[in-house]
């Protein structure tokens, strides 16, 4: 009796680890594709921030490489959601995808797929969307329009006062993002430095004389509303830096200060 | 006893939920996994627009002359290379000068390194301890207390049941059996922060019913609109996500609009909308929808879009509705007749507009639509029908509004702010006037105003003499309204003629007749305090141009006013028994000069 029960203790662990083995092997795979898809999108990211931050790191390879692996991931993307739909959708997985694939649309500029990305995937649960998802989709539209801003200041093919529109337009939507319960502090620093990329951008279109300036441009009142949409942003930035406390923190505010001339420019 | 049969189900069963919660944990760990997010584009380099903004009304400028030159030219001149430098150079060092003096540099500048910004831009899915999955750990050791307590409840013999202890923890397994221990730290998700509100063409149909009619026209109206949409959103997809919103948002608004007021409107004339049959009924139909659209997107001269509510934008098309079911020939041979009246309303208007109040525009445009399907042939002539810039109300309405907006000559005292309201009562009164008759556009010889334009001037200036503070902007359009049809009655009052040494025209000698007698400040104050009341004069001045323009503008009939308003005054002066009604009665009643 006691043999035959310690045989059958054996035969159940047996069965288990084989069992587990298995199912987890062939129903995982869509999981994993979807953390290769991560990592390339982690990747480029991770390179093009360090550019952005110092474009002198930015030679023609690395950009090519930040593309390579934006269009990779995307490629990973497009494929497990055209083929793995159903095991995504049962891991809660979906929103995930859609959202990296939407960011990644957005990286290589495909911005009309980036908003069908969204479209797409707020059709689903509202809880198929978590919190770091729900505000980037939320966010993304602001994302886009300030780069769609950037190009056209690059292009000089646009008026100001559309530049601007965009612009400050791109504030508000990334304000939606902000305003999305649950979102951890380093997202929220992340869609502060969103805004502040945005506000430089509005210096930089002031300051561009190859970009003419309406009739009714007037310097002083275009820098006190550039003071009314910089400061919260820029209160609400150092109380976030403050918040973590590191040096690494302070050095980004440093950096951020003097590219804005924040606090002295609206004091 | 524990039969080997049973212990393999159990193994099967068990394995099953341990992959499943191995899966699930595998997969949680996924949703939760760090994202490294990239920031939107920018330059990160400090640039000139930094430094000017940074400058503009600092202190530094007024103190430091070489840097106020420096400024100038950067900011409004062409400064060379070197120039720019040297002004960000001095900008990132009156910064720091600044920065320290008022407590805020807090550390190195020495720049971010790459892995410290990566790890404060890589992002978790939950904020800090906030994430609602249980550990991996927590899920698997979940499954397998459940796992267990199957085995022990089910499998008889694996604890011994007469035991105290094993009844107690037997009874306590099977109590708790239901509760799913690998769920029980999760936590809400996320709320659903947003919805799909855009209201389909197809949910639309319910609104109108299933009529057959109703599905030819919700066809025809949705079509029109979609294609118009698409090719604009198509332009601007790349390029600009605003503008494709808003085109989104108006192309949604003018479908609701014109779906809504289309049952009262082109079902009721089904024979105009609807009897066409083939691409000209869509084309007919659909044109309302876009030509309001379109002017609405594209005017350049304003910025429409500001201006239209919900409410101003549904009075607009039904307007444009009915007036096109009364005369389609409106629409044009290509269906932009609309579009272009539309535009022209906005790009003549808008100036006066501006100034007066922009609100305007939109009930501009209503009124004027609605006003000419009434005399379309004579007020927007067939020949003329490419050029809405001939439209007869455009330029009534260009006229008064630009009179209207004229700002006040200097030593004029009356100077009025109109509402909304008061510029739509003289609207609808001056639009109506050159419905019933075009001629008031007519120019009068070797002067430029037309009739309606000298009308609004003489009356204004003669208005602006009034003292501040005796009248009511509202008191002041009564009296213009009642110049307007004064002038309407009997044209003569525009006629130059002399009187008391000064030649002028009689509608400026007649309103400042009454002003002299009644408002200025040589009025004895008993006096003015009666018929200086808002009302009263209005009454006065509203008798006199009726009484005017029956017996004729002649001098000896001006002269004979006069000496009406001088009596009444010296009544009220005296104390002499005086009353409004047999005042009123005297004036309608005043003989004709001989």
């Amino acid at each position: 009796m006691g043999v035959k029960r310690k045989d059958g203790v054996y035969g159940l662990k047996g069965v288990l680890i084989l069992l587990f083995v298995v199912l987890m092997s062939g129903c995982v795979s869509h999981i994993q594709t979807l953390r290769d898809a991560q990592d390339e999108f982690n990747r480029a990211a991770f390179i093009e921030n360090a550019i952005k931050m110092d474009p002198k790191q930015g030679d023609v390879v690395t950009l090519g490489n930040i593309n390579a692996s934006y269009r990779l991931s995307l490629k990973i993307l497009s494929d497990l959601i055209r083929e793995k739909r159903a095991d995504l959708e049962k891991d809660n997985l979906v929103g995930v995808a859609y959202t990296l694939k939407a960011l990644t649309e957005w990286r290589l500029g495909e911005y009309e797929a980036a908003l069908t990305t969204i479209r797409i995937v707020k059709e689903y649960p509202a809880n198929t969307l978590l919190p770091r998802d729900t505000a980037m989709v939320e966010a993304l539209r602001g994302l886009i329009k300030n780069d769609q801003a950037y190009a056209h200041m690059v292009a000089r093919d646009y008026s100001y006062g559309d530049i601007k529109t965009l612009l400050n337009e791109s504030l508000g939507d990334m304000d939606k993002g902000l305003a999305v319960p649950g979102a951890g502090e380093n997202l929220r620093l992340y869609l502060l430095m969103a805004k502040l990329s945005v506000l430089k951008n509005w210096l930089d279109l002031k300051g561009d004389r190859g970009i003419p300036k309406p009739a009714s441009f007037n310097e002083a009142a275009e820098k006190q509303e550039w003071c009314e949409q910089a400061k919260p942003v820029w209160n609400h930035f150092v109380a976030e830096i403050n918040r973590l406390g590191t040096q690494e923190a302070v050095s980004l505010e440093q950096g951020w200060a003097n590219r804005l001339g924040m606090p002295g420019a609206c004091r | 006893m524990v039969n080997t049969a049973d212990i393999i189900m159990l193994g099967i069963v068990s394995g099953i939920r341990l992959a499943e919660q191995g899966r699930r944990a595998y997969a949680e760990a996924t949703i939760e996994r760090e994202l490294v997010l990239p920031l939107p584009n920018f330059n990160p380099d400090v640039t000139a627009g930094v430094a000017t903004n940074y400058f503009l009304g600092s202190k530094h400028i007024e103190e430091n002359l070489w840097l106020k030159a420096l400024y100038e030219k950067v900011a409004h001149g062409a400064p060379s290379e070197e120039e720019e430098k040297e002004f960000i150079v001095a900008y990132q060092e009156f910064k720091i000068l600044d920065d320290v003096k008022n407590g805020v540099i807090k550390g190195s500048e020495s720049a971010l390194s790459r892995e410290a910004l990566v790890t404060l831009v890589t992002v978790r899915q939950f904020a800090r301890n906030r994430s609602p999955y249980p550990r991996a750990f927590q899920r698997v050791l979940g499954s397998l207390i459940e796992i267990g307590i199957d085995y022990f409840a089910n499998v008889p013999g694996a604890l011994d049941e007469k035991s105290s202890s094993g009844r107690a923890l037997k009874g306590f397994l099977k109590c708790i059996d239901d509760l799913d221990f690998a769920q029980s730290s999760a936590q809400e998700l996320a709320r659903n922060l947003f919805f799909a509100a855009l209201e389909t063409i197809g949910e639309t149909p319910s609104l109108l019913g299933a009529d057959d009619k109703a599905e030819k026209l919700i066809e025809a109206v949705s079509r029109g609109l979609v294609k118009d949409l698409r090719e604009r959103m198509e332009k601007v997809a790349a390029t600009d996500l605003s503008k494709q919103e808003k085109f989104e948002m108006w192309g949604q608004l003018v479908l609701r609009s014109v779906l809504g007021n289309a049952g009262t409107t082109i079902l009721s004339n089904p024979g105009t909308y609807l009897g066409v049959a083939g691409p000209d009924r869509q084309a007919l139909v659909s044109s309302v929808g876009t030509c309001v659209l379109d002017a609405i997107l594209d005017e350049d001269s304003i910025d429409l879009s500001r201006l239209y509510s919900r409410e101003t934008l549904d009075r607009l098309i039904k307007a444009a509705l009915v007036t096109l079911s009364e005369y389609p020939g409106l629409a044009g041979v290509d269906h932009k007749g609309l579009q272009r009246v539309l535009g022209q309303v906005a790009r003549d208007l808008s100036g006066a507009a501006k100034v007066l109040c922009p609100d305007i525009l939109p009930e501009m445009m209503r009124l004027i639509l609605e006003k000419s399907a009434v005399n379309m042939d004579l007020l927007w002539p067939e020949e003329f029908r490419n050029n809405p810039a001939k439209h007869l109300l455009i330029t009534a309405s260009r006229e008064f509004l630009e009179k209207l907006s004229e700002p006040p000559a200097p030593g004029d005292w009356w100077t009025p702010i109109f509402s909304k309201t008061q510029l739509l009562e003289i609207a609808e009164l001056v639009l109506e006037e050159v419905v019933q008759n075009p001629e008031w556009l007519v120019k009068r010889a070797t002067i430029e105003n037309t009739i309606l334009g000298d009308a609004v001037e003489i009356t204004l200036a003669s208005l602006r003499k009034i003292p501040p503070g005796r009248i009511s902007t509202e008191t002041g359009v009564e009296v213009l309204k009642a110049a307007i049809k004064g002038v309407a009655l009997r044209r003569e009052f525009l006629n130059r003629m002399k009187f008391k040494e000064e030649e002028r025209e009689a509608l400026g000698i007649l309103l400042e007749m009454l002003i002299e007698c009644i408002l200025s400040d040589q009025v004895d104050p008993k006096v003015r305090w009666v018929l200086a009341r808002g009302e009263i004069f209005r009454l006065i001045a509203e008798a006199s141009l009726e009484r005017l323009a029956e017996i004729g503008v002649s001098q000896g009939n001006l002269l004979n006013l006069e000496k009406v308003l001088i009596q009444a005054a010296e009544d009220l002066r005296t104390g002499k028994p005086w009353k409004l009604e047999s005042f009123l009665e005297e004036l309608k009643t005043l003989s004709v000069a001989n």
